[in-house]
């Protein structure tokens, strides 16, 4: 009788991933957004004491949704997926480093 | 600068540290040949707590003394580019650091036998790269400002 | 408690090992190509302990360096943080560690990797010492850049002498 082995399953890994891109790609698009719309900047400060520990709560928010909506959603699976999973995770981390960077360098001398 | 905002900022700065350091160590440990997974997992634990515990203790005195007693120093100063450009990064690079923490904790902890297969070694090891990376930065920056507050 | 002393024993501590720890590897790695021209369990053994010895005197030194700018914030002498010499430290930590990076992928060779290890810890060893050094951060980086050639220099001649194949 032939044995079969069960390859583990790395969805949940992957909707982790999915999660973690998500909430750096929230921080991202959330810092900016806040500096050309104060009312969003505002609401931050409002609803959570001050908008640096709201774009944080959120963040933790989007991971853990995204995250919780991908196990339920992925089709995909497998090593491959979960290596395609860090590539785009550790780029996206790169990119939106290197955006708020050059972002916050290039609105410098408004603040001057 | 009371006690316990000196013990805050000190926690925040040595844990940080502890966590840039484990995470080189993870970096490093998947580029050998022949992983330790034990050396790894506690190794990217380590990180974990390390990223955690010092925004737990950068939040505190960020929000509760940077805000009102630093960054108006800082900006009216020789070097305001510092808050302007490097606290303002700093804060929110910060924010990206616990989530690849998480992920490369869990994928250690719960995936290691993955790490035979090559492609997944080598883009974890990418990921543990950004975060040991991003925070040299964030650490190399919180210099670059403390500096300026005078 | 005097705080201040405790980091200054663990930043010469880190400084002893990591200096060390550099030093003894140049040597028996050269011992061990000049036995045989190859590294055998016994002398990889003995590498992967000092390799070890010098990671840690490098954990050693960050935490007690960053203990250092801690305490220069928290006793209000922030302008030590923008001194030449501190950020010629800050960067051979980086230049050490992205080396070691380098040479474990294989992506730079010995005899280069090998002179930048050892300049740059003998570098921040000497940065440290030098209270009175009067230069700019630049004219510090462009002189550890020379001697770094020189020491590539050397040690080629030394492992031409002693018949060495790296």
């Amino acid at each position: 009788m032939k044995l079969l082995t069960r390859q583990k399953t790395t969805k949940s890994l992957i909707a982790d991933i999915y999660g973690a891109i998500a909430a750096i790609l929230f921080v991202t698009s959330a810092t900016i957004v806040g500096e050309f719309a104060s009312e969003f900047k505002d609401w931050l400060k409002a609803a959570f004491f001050h908008h640096w520990v709201g774009k944080g709560v959120l963040a933790v928010a989007v991971f853990l949704l995204v995250s919780f909506l991908s196990r339920r959603a992925l089709v995909r699976d497998g090593d491959s997926e979960a290596a395609k999973g860090f590539y785009y995770l550790a780029l996206a981390s790169a990119v939106c480093g290197l955006i708020l960077l050059g972002f916050f360098a290039y609105e410098a001398p408004s603040h001057l | 600068m009371s006690d316990l905002l000196k013990f805050m900022l000190a926690a925040h700065v040595l844990l940080g540290i502890v966590g840039i350091i484990a995470f080189y160590a993870v970096w490093m440990g998947l580029l050998k040949r022949r992983v330790n997974i034990g050396f790894l997992k506690w190794s990217a634990l380590a990180g974990f707590s390390g990223f955690i515990l010092s925004w737990l203790s950068g939040g505190y005195y960020y929000v509760d003394y940077y805000g009102s007693s630093v960054k108006p120093v800082i900006l009216q100063g020789p070097y305001p580019l510092a808050h302007i450009i490097l606290t303002e990064t700093k804060e929110h690079v910060f924010l990206f650091l616990p989530f690849l923490a998480l992920v490369i904790t869990l994928a250690l902890w719960f995936y290691g036998e993955k790490l035979e297969n090559e492609k997944f070694k080598k883009t974890l090891a990418a990921v543990a790269a950004a975060a040991t990376l991003l925070g040299a930065f964030i650490a190399v920056a919180g210099v670059a400002i403390s500096g300026a507050a005078r | 408690m005097d705080i201040g002393l405790i980091i200054r024993i663990g930043h010469v501590v880190g400084t002893v090992l990591g200096v060390g720890g550099a030093t003894m590897a140049e040597i028996f790695y050269l011992k061990a190509m000049r036995d045989d021209g190859k590294i055998d369990e016994k002398e990889g053994g003995f590498l992967k302990v000092v390799y070890s010895v010098l990671r840690w005197g490098m954990v050693l030194l960050v935490l007690s360096g960053f203990g250092f700018l801690i305490l220069y914030r928290i006793q209000g002498v922030e302008e030590r943080l923008y001194n030449p010499r501190l950020w010629a430290k800050l960067v051979l930590t980086l230049i050490i560690v992205i080396n070691a990076l380098l040479l474990q992928t294989r992506k730079i060779s010995f005899p280069w990797g090998s002179a930048i290890s050892l300049t740059s810890w003998y570098a921040a060893l000497v940065l440290g010492l030098w209270r009175g050094l009067e230069a700019g951060f630049w004219e510090i980086m462009l002189w550890i850049a020379g001697i770094t050639v020189v020491v590539y220099l050397a040690q080629g001649a030394v492992r031409k002498a002693l018949r060495i194949k790296v």
